[in-house]
């Protein structure tokens, strides 16, 4: 099934086009050098920035994005509070919910985070709270992700980790567009590698 | 003090900060999170504008209701449509708000304190919480039942909506309805609360809560409750120590406010 069709998609001045097509279960990379317009293209998936094209998302699909690095929040949101608030609308303030607990749990037991829960999300490690925001997509229905650069600044046993968790993340149906700049860290788990400006194997 | 509070005028008075407590107290994390410090100031003052044109236009000067609720949603909301459409800092945008507001406000009260003692004006410069009537007491309460519902319902989505923008995008978040529902609860309760802080002091009750509450707390749960306690400790202190000083409630609620601040930021500071 395909989640994610795009055709010719183009930015001026920002970003070549872009055709690529990301089925259910697959892990699609975008490669390309800085600069080449590949966070761009992330922009125009989530409708941030205007574009020439054809883009085509289902629009029940579910989406979600793993950026390289969030600004800390202004509040100390924690790991429990911000997975517990992807799910329901019951205010932080009144703590969660007996029936939200469980899926939390489980959603941070997934990716080996259960001991960080407690934790303000301004004060993990950018493996971490990668690992973290990966935990928030794969407790949902399968949909599409977003990998931002997410292999940066992650050693050897954080990326098996983040590895893991993908692999878990396609064989679950989800569809994964990975872009990075470096082709060497998506080649072992991705389906297709698209460069920008042309076509990998 | 038994007698002070067998004192009509004190109970109202103490009600009302018991409305104003919750209200601005659970505001106030999201006021932190939004960053919407500097744009809280500038909605105060455009309050106290507001209270100039009612008086202009005819409204009783103690409740000039429909200019100031007319006048600042316009400022609030015509500040947030500017922002989203601007390229220049949000701060930018703020300062000319607040220097439009401050002049146009001068300009009015200037023609109103010829009709009126300059005294009266205090009340809404600085609260008067001690004159507080019946019908305060009814603005207070349908606010913080609007405030209260409102949060129930979107509080998560507004405070994910802070945390990130391409996150929030990729979650569907309508930001735009989300950021002008929040603007318009915000100035609700700051027109609400205007009589018991003052236009020009109830900025602090927005600010100063979840301050206290991030020098200590490390969870939002944590920050809310003890924002909401620290706006209730300023504001029963403010209506008892103005009562004793006979001093406008807002300042004595501010001073009230930044002990509370000082004294949890400084256990803040050796966890």
């Amino acid at each position: 099934m395909t989640l994610l069709q795009a055709t010719a998609v183009t930015v001026r001045g920002r970003l070549a086009p872009v055709s690529l097509e990301l089925s259910a279960g697959a892990l699609v990379a975008l490669v390309g050098p800085n600069g080449a317009g590949k966070s761009t293209f992330l922009d125009c998936v989530l409708g941030l920035v205007p574009f020439e094209g054809t883009l085509t998302l289902a629009p029940t699909t579910p989406l979600a994005l793993v950026p390289q690095r969030l600004e800390a929040p202004a509040l100390p949101v924690t790991v429990n509070e911000f997975l517990a608030a992807s799910r329901t609308s019951r205010p932080s303030w009144l703590g969660t919910s007996r029936a939200v607990q469980p899926h939390v749990t489980a959603a941070l037991d997934r990716v080996g985070l259960a001991a960080l829960k407690a934790r303000p999300l301004g004060t993990l490690s950018g493996g971490e709270l990668r690992r973290v925001l990966l935990a928030d997509a794969l407790s949902g229905p399968p949909g599409v992700l977003l990998l931002d650069e997410p292999e940066a600044g992650l050693d050897a046993a954080a990326l098996s980790s983040f590895h893991e968790a993908l692999t878990t993340a396609t064989r679950a149906g989800h569809g994964v567009l990975w872009v990075s700049h470096d082709v060497d860290a998506v080649q072992r788990l991705a389906t297709h590698v698209h460069r920008l400006g042309g076509s990998g194997p | 003090m038994t007698e002070l509070l067998a004192l009509p005028f004190v109970q109202r008075a103490l009600l009302a900060v018991a409305l104003a407590a919750p209200l601005l107290g659970l505001l106030s994390p999201l006021v932190l999170a939004r960053r919407l410090a500097f744009f809280s100031a500038a909605l105060g003052q455009a309050v106290l504008t507001g209270v100039a044109l009612g008086v202009l236009l005819g409204e009783p000067i103690d409740a000039p209701w429909a200019s100031v609720l007319g006048f600042s949603l316009t400022c609030g909301v015509g500040l947030v449509f500017v922002r989203r459409r601007s390229q220049l800092p949000p701060d930018t945008l703020v300062g000319v708000l607040l220097a439009v507001t401050l002049g146009l406000g001068v300009l009015l009260l200037t023609v109103v304190t010829k009709r009126f003692n300059v005294h009266q004006l205090e009340a809404a410069m600085f609260g008067s919480v001690l004159t507080t009537t019946t019908a305060d007491l009814v603005v207070l309460a349908v606010t913080l039942a609007l405030v209260v519902a409102g949060l129930l319902r979107f509080h998560n989505a507004l405070l994910l909506d802070t945390i990130d923008a391409r996150l929030s995008a990729s979650r569907r978040l309508p930001s735009a309805h989300l950021e002008y529902g929040f603007v318009v609860l915000l100035t609700l309760a700051i027109v609400a609360s205007v009589k018991v802080m003052g236009a020009l002091m109830v900025e602090a009750m927005l600010l100063v809560p979840a301050a206290a509450g991030r020098s200590i707390a490390r969870s939002v749960l944590g920050v809310t409750w003890v924002s909401v306690g620290v706006a209730a400790f300023g504001g029963v202190g403010g209506v008892l120590l103005s009562t004793r000083l006979n001093a406008p409630s807002g300042a004595a609620i501010v001073l009230l406010l930044a002990v509370a601040f000082g004294v949890l930021a400084l256990v803040g500071s050796r966890r």
